[in-house]
């Protein structure tokens, strides 16, 4: 099979992007605050993990997430053009959405708008254009989509672009299912009650060594697996027995060709509500047995960041191939059992150069990215 | 590899002269039959009710039934407007106050949703996600459910398409379409063949290379969604 690179991987969130991010991350800081961009009156929380974007940097009839997405964009403009762009944002139409659509400047709002404006913001017209969905899932599900495409010969070279901010409309439903926290988020806590939204986005750039020897870089990491399943369970309810994540972290694993005790750590979903953060536990129990290695979560910095929380994990996963060691999980004071161990409150040392990154999605989707450390320099 | 086609479904939307939204369905008792089988139907958006519909048709005419022991069969579907009818849904639910909306909309505010409610009643436990892009209706997903079997990744894909255009969006079709690909054995009936290469190129037996699941629909003949049978999904 073709050897995939992660070639770039570009973040934004409440605490940066780039080295930025990582340092925030490893410093155990939370990037979450009151949300000011409406009213939370009503809501569950008025906490939200917000980026701040003054109003002098948003263009004339541009929206909130192309703002977020510029940030991201403009480092890949030095890059050499891309055969297929991939867009994995889940909500990009909720601005829209909001103003009544009275508004033209709230355009775009359908993600073939964002994969053709991403197209003209990096000035590669002959991109081909996908639009990933897979709820929370979306971008972890679009670097698998990218990954089989570079594998297969179809693309030389894959972006996997995704935003998502905290929307009033994202807020209300989360609210209404009672998905998120009255208090701090709190992944694989004890006392853990439910997940914050953040604001995010990441693009990500697969590609083959030809792609990788023409743009004259070395790759962050190798992709060497990927797998997305589905529970059959339930639309919004993971299966209590994790088997659709198990049965993805297995597929994932074994396309790497790595068996389980390889795995240096372990980047979960970890929302932060009782049943995602169980689910969880009981399927890494399910594929490792009892083995103890750093598991974690990025969410109780962040906040759940929707379609680009993969995105954003898979260039934090990578730079912790690169650092050897993996982020705390922010929030967490008391472990509940089946995380003691695995899930801590500081850094941890990264046991393997392997690293599996998980998101799970409504409509009960899986998706499992394995990333490879690379003995670094060109391609 | 050498690939079946072993189900395949059309919803079409009629136009009723009353401007509202009629389906010719591939049967006249699709409704009644996904309401036994889907006890929330009544309460899934309209999209939601379309793309099941499509769903199971097409499954059933592949030998899935719901309740089946769970297997990895995949489903991808293309479609450029989504749920954006159900957004706007919801979002007016909310509009009074936060504490009055709708968690039961919010939930098909996703249109991966379909697939959740079709996976958890025939127990498929595949690759599951929407995949849209340019070129014709479904290529998207023709395409990366034919890579997903060719790799081996599940004993079955379904690949669709589904469009329910909002109110003010341009003229165009709606509805469903949806096929069954799985590897071709000899004890198996097959619609049709289909050749997919290492690198997810599609031909037919013939070896006219296929772009979208028109190039399949067509392929098939006019029996497949020739039925027109008209109805509501809601009612049946």
């Amino acid at each position: 099979m073709t050897d995939i690179l992660l070639l770039a991987g570009e973040a934004e969130t409440a605490l940066g992007g780039g080295a930025a991010l990582q340092e925030a991350l490893n410093d155990g800081r939370s990037g979450a605050s009151r949300i000011r961009r409406f009213d939370p009156t009503g809501l569950v929380t008025p906490m939200a993990a917000c980026v701040g974007i003054p109003e002098a940097e948003r263009r004339a009839g541009e929206n909130l997430t192309q703002a977020l997405l510029r940030r991201i964009l403009s480092p890949l403009r030095e890059l050499p053009p891309v055969q297929t762009i991939i867009w994995a944002g889940v909500k990009g139409n909720a601005e829209y959405v909001e103003s009544g659509r009275a508004a033209g400047a709230v355009f775009p709002f359908l993600p073939r708008h964002y994969s053709r404006w991403i197209r003209d913001v990096l000035g590669w017209p002959d991109a081909d254009l996908r639009e990933a969905s897979a709820a929370c899932a979306s971008s972890t599900v679009g670097l698998a989509a990218g990954a089989r495409m570079v594998a297969d010969g179809r693309s030389r070279s894959v972006l996997v672009v995704a935003a998502d901010i905290v929307s009033r409309f994202s807020s209300v439903g989360f609210s209404a299912l009672n998905a998120l926290s009255p208090g701090v988020c709190r992944p694989f806590d004890d006392a853990r009650d439910g997940l914050i939204l953040g604001d995010g986005a990441a693009a990500c750039l697969l590609a083959g060594r030809a792609y990788a020897r023409e743009a004259g870089r070395g790759p962050m990491a190798r992709l060497t697996g990927w797998a997305v399943t589905n529970d059959a369970n339930h639309i919004t309810a993971p299966a209590r027995d994790g088997r659709g994540l198990s049965a993805a972290i297995r597929a994932a694993l074994d396309l790497a060709g790595r068996n389980p005790d390889e795995v240096g750590a372990f980047c979960a979903h970890g929302t932060g509500t009782v049943y995602n953060d169980a689910m969880e536990l009981t399927s890494i129990e399910t594929v490792f047995g009892n083995r103890r290695f750093p598991v974690f979560s990025i969410k109780g910095a962040l906040g759940h960041t929707l379609g680009a929380a993969g995105g954003i994990e898979t260039i934090v996963c990578a730079r912790a191939l690169e650092s050897g060691s993996v982020p705390p999980t922010a929030g967490l004071r008391t472990p509940e059992p089946r995380a003691a161990g695995r899930v801590t409150g500081g850094k941890q040392s990264l046991g393997s150069g392997v690293i599996l990154n998980a998101n799970s999605g409504f409509g009960g989707v899986n998706a499992v990215v394995v990333l490879e450390r690379t003995d670094g320099g060109e391609a | 590899m050498i690939a079946a086609v072993t189900g395949a479904a059309v919803i079409s939307r009629r136009q009723a002269p009353d401007g509202k939204r009629t389906w010719e369905l591939p049967d006249r008792d699709i409704g009644r039959m996904i309401a036994e089988r889907f006890p929330r139907f009544g309460r899934f958006d309209e999209y939601t009710q379309i793309g099941c519909a499509a769903i199971f048709a097409a499954a059933r005419e592949a030998g899935f039934r719901p309740g089946d022991p769970r297997r990895a069969i995949g489903l991808i579907l293309s479609g450029q407007y989504g749920s954006f009818d159900t957004d706007e849904a919801f979002y007016a639910t909310t509009l009074a106050a936060p504490e009055l909306a709708s968690p039961n909309l919010f939930s098909y505010t996703l249109p991966n949703i379909v697939i959740g409610e079709c996976a958890s009643q025939f127990g498929w436990m595949g690759p599951t996600y929407i995949l849209d892009g340019e070129g014709g209706r479904g290529r998207a997903a023709l395409v990366a459910a034919a890579a997903e079997l060719e790799n081996g990744c599940a004993e079955a894909m379904l690949a669709g398409w589904l469009e329910i255009r909002p109110a003010w969006a341009p003229p165009g079709p709606e509805g469903a379409a949806v096929i069954v690909l799985e590897p071709d054995a000899a004890n198996r009936p097959r619609r049709l063949a289909l050749e997919i290469s290492e690198t997810g190129g599609i031909r037919l037996g013939s070896g006219e290379p296929v772009e979208t699941l028109d190039d399949i629909f067509l392929a098939l003949g006019p029996s497949v969604g020739a039925a027109g049978h008209s109805g509501s999904l809601d009612q049946p």
